[in-house]
């Protein structure tokens, strides 16, 4: 009896632990060119098909609606996996998916540091042939597709799903108390920046997070016309420079930014504790719905002109995981997402500018801040932000030693040599 | 003897699915990561790994980063695991004192251990925010014009940190030592107050000695726990202003997963484990040498 009870326990642990167990994947193919060539065919187009999609705005009140739109349109039944909301938990997540070969999502929504790692390790699907064909791709922004899209091989792995700029926004109100009608110049931004300051508000309010503040620096490392990756250029040295003597000697923005990500400096502009700052037009519909946007209040506007008058742009993507099992049903959400429809779609549901240039400059479309985008794709140079495959690591590596320069753990100099140290790794590896 | 048999072959027959189940989980990532760590494994370069045999190891000692986090980590466990021996004994001491309301103190104290380090850090995250933060408001209550930004500075940073860790964990370390506290006679303090024995006597002659051993074993363990300490940070500073508050459990959370460098975050793992089994070695000859 004992003997049968012992066999029957071990058994079932056994068993247990057994299914439990599944087969190792597939590993990511390592060579750019599809096996087999993948298109949606008509009489395909009549099957639903499944198709699994992790997305960053899966949150949103208005992303169930918009699923099933999309799954109208393109006869398929989407299944939506959460995405983490913060920056290392969700590269974690997806880098682990797609160097895995997990064959559990085929479409996902990455940023453009984790699309510039990703691009050329092979682990996602190339799409120039099928989906960013060379008709679609004169849609969108060709600076922003050469810099941060298209491979040096002419591989394009993605469909990007909205344009965003990274703006200079001014407190219009505290313009006019201040005496002056425009910041034009960097003279006049100085000017702004330092009158505006005082009773405990700042002229100026960054996000100075470690994986924040690249872009900033990058911001103002274009503004005077220096170069992200020369930390020994006199113009790039200038741009750091100011940033410390913002902080520092003019005393025109606080040092306990550094803790900030994009939601607090937002939360400044509105309570007017900042007067301006650089920040995605993507804030402006929170800025409109707290009832501080607008010519009498906060305003996007053209940043002004140090050496050069210019802006970062960047975007989301949808990728399409290379081991995925479900690629005609990908192809079809990826070939619908390159539409005007599903552009426009995509642009009002979320409140983002949409990807696709024609959209954008239709004058018959309108969302919120569509004009400020207009204004910056005529009259600023929009680049895309500088990558390394290594992105986050490169982004935050920069990041640290910003805040231990403004910190005053190391002085300008060591800042220069550590950053261009920090560079070289991966420039030069 | 031959049921005796029979009974040893049944316990090897339930016990070896959970061997094999612990062996999986735990030695397996164990030798895993050891092989690793003399690889360089890099995703985001190459989908291939080559062998780098010490190299790895050789950029611990050459990497900035690295060396703040070896320091803060022992920085974190030293000053962390004075004061919580410290504090645990006091607090220990105070909760065997008899007096009304002792288990009802008792149940409280133990509320900021039951709390998930993740909520405790993020609620730290504002307590020390100088505008909004609970610490200063209270701060300025005596000093009405204070200002100061606990986490912008990395000195502060790294004191705000332990305060948070020790908040967290002292009052377990405390029940504990009270456990071994209930052990000790009453008889033996009578005797000894009689014989003319004052307090520090007290403490130190027959407290002290007989709590020794459960202080010294407490002490492996909670030094384990703050060296592979990666919640606190992680929630609270995200290794913070700069490198200053990295820990070494979170630096190899940022090499293997965020910047894939699976190879030396591996390297890093593997001193770490041979941190912790020099300190359980050191902890370990000095309660045998209690034992004598």
């Amino acid at each position: 009896m004992k003997r049968m009870l012992a066999f029957i326990l071990t058994a079932a642990i056994s068993g247990a632990l057994l299914t439990g167990c599944e087969g190792k994947p597939a590993p990511a193919k390592e060579s750019a060119a599809p096996e087999t060539e993948v298109t949606v065919s008509e009489t395909a187009a009549d099957e639903r098909l499944p198709l699994t999609l992790m997305s960053a705005d899966s949150t949103n009140s208005k992303f169930n609606d918009w699923i099933t739109r999309v799954e109208a349109a393109c006869n398929l039944d989407i299944t939506v996996v959460d995405c983490p909301t913060n920056t290392n938990d969700r590269q974690a997540k997806i880098t682990t998916i797609l160097s895995s070969g997990d064959t559990s999502v085929d479409i996902i929504t990455v940023n453009d540091e984790m699309y510039t790692a990703y691009k050329n390790t092979g682990w996602l699907e190339p799409l120039q042939d099928n989906v960013m064909t060379p008709e679609i791709l004169a849609e969108y922004s060709e600076v922003y597709m050469k810099d941060m899209v298209i491979t040096p091989d002419g591989g394009i792995y993605s469909v990007p799903s909205y344009f965003s700029v990274l703006g200079f926004f001014v407190n219009n109100e505290i313009l006019k108390e201040v005496g002056m009608e425009s910041v034009e110049t960097y003279d006049d931004f100085i000017n702004y920046v330092t009158k505006a300051t005082k009773d405990g508000k700042y002229g100026y309010g960054g996000a100075w997070e470690t994986t924040y503040v690249f872009n900033e620096i990058g911001t103002f490392v274009n503004l005077f016309g220096g170069d992200y990756y020369d930390w020994s250029n006199e113009n790039t040295q200038k741009a750091v420079k100011l940033l410390y003597d913002m902080c520092h000697d003019m005393g025109v923005t606080p040092l306990s930014q550094i803790a900030d990500q994009y939601d607090p400096l937002r939360q400044n502009m509105i309570d007017k504790t900042y007067a301006s700052c650089f920040i995605y037009n993507g804030h402006i519909a929170q800025m409109k719905e707290a009832g501080m946007y607008g010519d009498d209040a906060i305003k996007m506007v053209v940043p002004p002109t140090f050496e050069t008058c210019s802006a970062y742009c960047s975007s989301w993507h949808f990728v399409l995981n290379s081991a995925s099992k479900n690629k005609e049903a990908a192809m079809r959400f990826l070939q619908y997402s390159t539409t005007k429809e599903a552009s426009m779609d995509y642009a009002v549901t979320f409140g983002r500018s949409p990807a696709r240039l024609d959209v954008l400059m239709d004058e018959s479309f309108s969302i919120t801040g569509i004009d400020e985008i207009r204004q910056y794709i005529d009259k600023v140079t929009l680049r895309g932000r500088p990558m390394v495959p290594e992105s986050m690591e490169f982004i935050s590596g920069i990041g640290s030693l910003f805040q231990r320069l403004v910190t005053d753990e190391i002085t300008l100099d060591t800042f220069y040599q550590m950053a261009q140290d920090e560079t070289d790794k991966y420039i030069l590896d | 003897m031959e049921k005796k048999r029979t009974h040893l072959w049944i316990a090897w027959i339930l016990v070896t699915p959970v061997i094999l189940l612990r062996g999986f989980t735990t030695i397996y990532p164990v030798v895993t990561t050891f092989i690793n760590s003399f690889f360089d494994i890099r995703l985001l370069k190459s989908p291939y790994s080559t062998f780098a045999w010490l190299d790895n190891y050789i950029k611990i000692f050459r990497d900035p980063k690295l060396i703040t986090s070896l320091q803060f980590t022992a920085i974190f466990t030293v000053v962390s695991m004075l004061f919580h021996i410290i504090i645990g004994i006091a607090l220990a001491l105070l909760l065997n004192v008899k007096f009304k309301g002792r288990r009802f103190l008792r149940s409280i104290v133990l509320i900021p251990w039951a709390m998930p380090m993740v909520v405790v850090g993020l609620a730290a995250r504002w307590a020390f925010n100088n505008n909004y933060g609970l610490i200063n408001d209270l701060i300025r209550r005596v000093i009405s014009s204070f200002q100061y930004d606990w986490l912008v500075y990395p000195f502060s940073a790294r004191i705000s940190v332990i305060i948070v860790d020790l908040w967290k964990d002292v009052p377990y370390f405390a029940i504990l030592v009270l456990a071994a506290l209930q052990f000790i006679s009453e008889d033996i303090y009578e005797a000894a107050r009689i014989d003319g024995a004052n307090t520090i006597q007290l403490f130190t002659r027959i407290t002290v000695p007989n709590i020794l051993k459960t202080v010294l074993t407490l002490c492996i363990f909670f030094t384990i726990w703050r060296m592979t300490s990666f919640d606190v940070v992680y929630s609270m500073t995200s290794g913070g202003p700069g490198d200053s508050t990295s820990l070494l459990a979170y630096r190899i959370m940022t090499e293997a997963f965020t910047n894939l460098n699976v190879g030396y975050a591996s390297s890093i793992a593997v001193i770490l484990f041979l941190m912790m089994s020099g300190l359980s070695c050191i902890n370990l000859f000095c309660i045998k040498k209690i034992d004598i």
